[in-house]
């Protein structure tokens, strides 16, 4: 049997764990363009705040490959996959055969079409070259603008904040994280950011980029002119869908990948960032591009890939953040979205709860200030318990597993790993 | 793998596991009178949240918190499979507080750190079921056929 992964992130990589997992003499061949293997992505903030160096940033050991018996190809662009001859095309122009292929080619940040982006200054963060870049920018220190109010632009911008510099978030949307957050949650985190002074500035968009060939202002929709150095774009990202163009792989936002992570064509399978998979809160599919599941998914097209079935359930959205000391964590859906939908709210001194039912089902969570035990929200959404006779209890600080047994019990068909078994069975010791 | 397993019918809810657990675990002295007076506060892994049911990290067949960790600080003993917290590169994100289904994983705003439990990995008896007086809490074999899945390295990094 012979492997071939193409991407070498957090999918690319559990993946290849997996399938070692299950298959330790076959040949694995990953390939990505990136140059610097095993490094997280999410921590480029860490980064770039400098509270991590380059090396700290990796998420496995530097001889990873070497111990896995991984074939790495660093800095080898893919750019053709032929499923027909089933092998993939380098930029080298080699062609790779493979059995079995994993397609975990990431995402790429959305640009902005605004005039002047191609002044030196401006900057996307999405790879440590990006970071390197903007790191290698700050020389001086510079007024920062940032062009997005999601999760990018808000941990882009406390990294540098962190590092002294003075920063403006411009945002299109009414408040910070709108995706993610509703009002209260975001009010919170935006007069944590202020109070640090960091400038906030909602409702507006940049029009224009102004300088020679370095930034030196910025533009908004309202005429009002910002100076600033450096202009940070923040817009989200999208999957990479370049490489499966020319094929007759299905693609919706993202590659369809099933309940085994395969995509329509055979022995080949989808996972990360690029795939788009079933939602277990909005009940489609959806393109959740989250590192944790991306792991997930990595595993359960590895072990599937390696002849092991395993079925992935699904996911949602989740983010965890934490702004100057005020953790955040937000899950699934966060607003009604229509009938059906139920909102409860608890909050206190610099803390805010809220949780959204679907029909009985908890669907969506923010906590803000106290995020201890949000865990337990997300096991409550991944087995989709009805949480209606619960509801106070979760929204409290009393919240905790252990009083939840009882639920547990009665939806024992969904709770059958062994973890969960063990807890409502009594030991061994204790019946003699 | 070898876990902690709780008897609801024995415990009494004295929360002598929780607070030798802080103590020997937790603290930076070891010693009681130190213990108490220590800030930040000595953080217990074991969770006695107002029920018979001690709550401990239950060492999952395949763990959550070890996919979300975004620089490989949550990982597995690679003899034991007991899932640990690389101290020292934790770097407080939260990802694995909010992943873990039991709720047991304590986000240390002052330490800086995720604190969970590790069933004493280095030690010959985790300290909670030393202390237990009603012996609610036991070491025992985790039933046959069950595996354990996850980053497991042979040395940290």
């Amino acid at each position: 049997m012979r492997y071939v992964i193409i991407g070498g992130s957090a999918a690319g990589i559990s993946a290849a764990e997996a399938i070692r997992f299950v298959d330790p003499t076959s040949e694995i061949q990953l390939f990505t363009w990136e140059h610097t293997p095993v490094y997280s992505r999410v921590l480029l903030s860490y980064y770039i705040a400098e509270i991590l160096s380059k090396e700290q940033l990796h998420f496995r050991p530097l001889d990873f490959f070497k111990e896995n018996r991984v074939t790495a190809h660093l800095g080898q662009k893919v750019e053709k996959i032929s499923p027909e001859t089933k092998s993939i095309r380098t930029e080298d122009g080699r062609d790779h055969p493979y059995d079995r292929l994993l397609i975990a080619t990431g995402a790429w940040p959305n640009l902005m079409d605004i005039p002047g982006k191609e002044k030196k200054g401006v900057f996307v963060v999405r790879n440590l070259e990006h970071a390197q870049a903007m790191v290698r920018h700050l020389v001086k220190p510079t007024p920062v603008c940032i062009l997005g109010g999601g999760l990018i632009g808000i941990r882009i911008g406390y990294a540098l904040s962190l590092r002294g510099l003075k920063v403006k978030l411009i945002i299109a949307s009414d408040r910070i994280l709108s995706q993610m957050l509703d009002l209260e949650a975001s009010t919170l985190v935006r007069e944590r950011m202020q109070e640090r002074g960091i400038d906030v500035i909602t409702g507006r968009n940049a029009v224009k980029i102004l300088g020679g060939e370095f930034v030196e202002s910025i533009v908004l929709d309202n005429g009002e002119k910002i100076d600033c150095q450096m202009v940070v774009v923040g817009k989200g990202v999208e999957p990479n869908l370049e490489i499966v163009s020319s094929t007759s792989i299905k693609t919706a936002e993202g590659i369809l990948a099933d309940e085994r992570m395969r995509t329509n064509l055979p022995d080949i399978y989808a996972a990360g960032d690029v795939a788009e998979t079933y939602d277990l809160c909005w009940e489609r599919t959806n393109v959740n591009a989250l590192w944790p599941v991306a792991f997930e998914q990595g595993r359960v097209a590895g072990l599937n890939m390696a002849g092991r079935e395993t079925k992935y359930e699904g996911s949602f959205r989740m983010n965890s953040l934490d702004v100057f000391g005020l953790p955040v964590i937000s899950m699934g859906i966060t607003r009604s979205e229509g009938p059906g939908y139920q909102e409860f709210r608890a909050s206190g001194k610099e803390m805010y709860r809220k949780i959204v039912l679907k029909g009985g089902r908890l669907v969506g969570a923010i906590l803000v200030g106290q995020v201890q035990k949000a865990g337990v929200l997300t096991m409550l959404m991944r087995k989709k318990l009805d949480v209606s006779g619960v509801v106070p209890f979760l929204l409290s600080k009393r919240l905790n597993f252990a009083e939840l047994l009882p639920l547990v019990k009665q939806n024992q068909e969904k709770f059958t790993e062994v973890e969960y078994r063990e807890l409502t069975q009594r030991f061994a010791a204790s019946k003699a | 793998m070898k876990v902690i397993k709780v008897d609801p019918e024995k415990c009494t809810q004295c929360h002598t596991c929780d607070f030798w657990c802080g103590v020997e675990i937790g603290s930076v002295s070891k010693e009681l009178n130190s213990a108490i007076l220590e800030t930040p506060q000595p953080v217990p892994r074991v969770h006695v949240d107002g029920n018979s049911y001690p709550l401990h990290c239950r060492h999952c067949e395949i763990a959550p918190c070890v996919d979300a960790c975004p620089n490989g600080s949550m990982r597995r003993d690679p003899q034991t499979g007991l899932v640990y917290v690389h101290e020292p590169s934790c770097i407080a994100c939260w990802m694995c507080v909010m992943v873990c289904p039991f709720g047991v994983i304590a986000p240390s705003s002052e330490m800086h750190v995720a604190v969970k439990c590790d069933r004493c990995r280095h030690m010959e008896y985790p300290i909670c079921v030393e202390v237990c007086p009603t012996r609610a809490l036991v070491v025992e074999d985790r039933e046959e056929g069950s595996a354990w899945y996850g980053f497991a390295p042979n040395r940290d990094f």
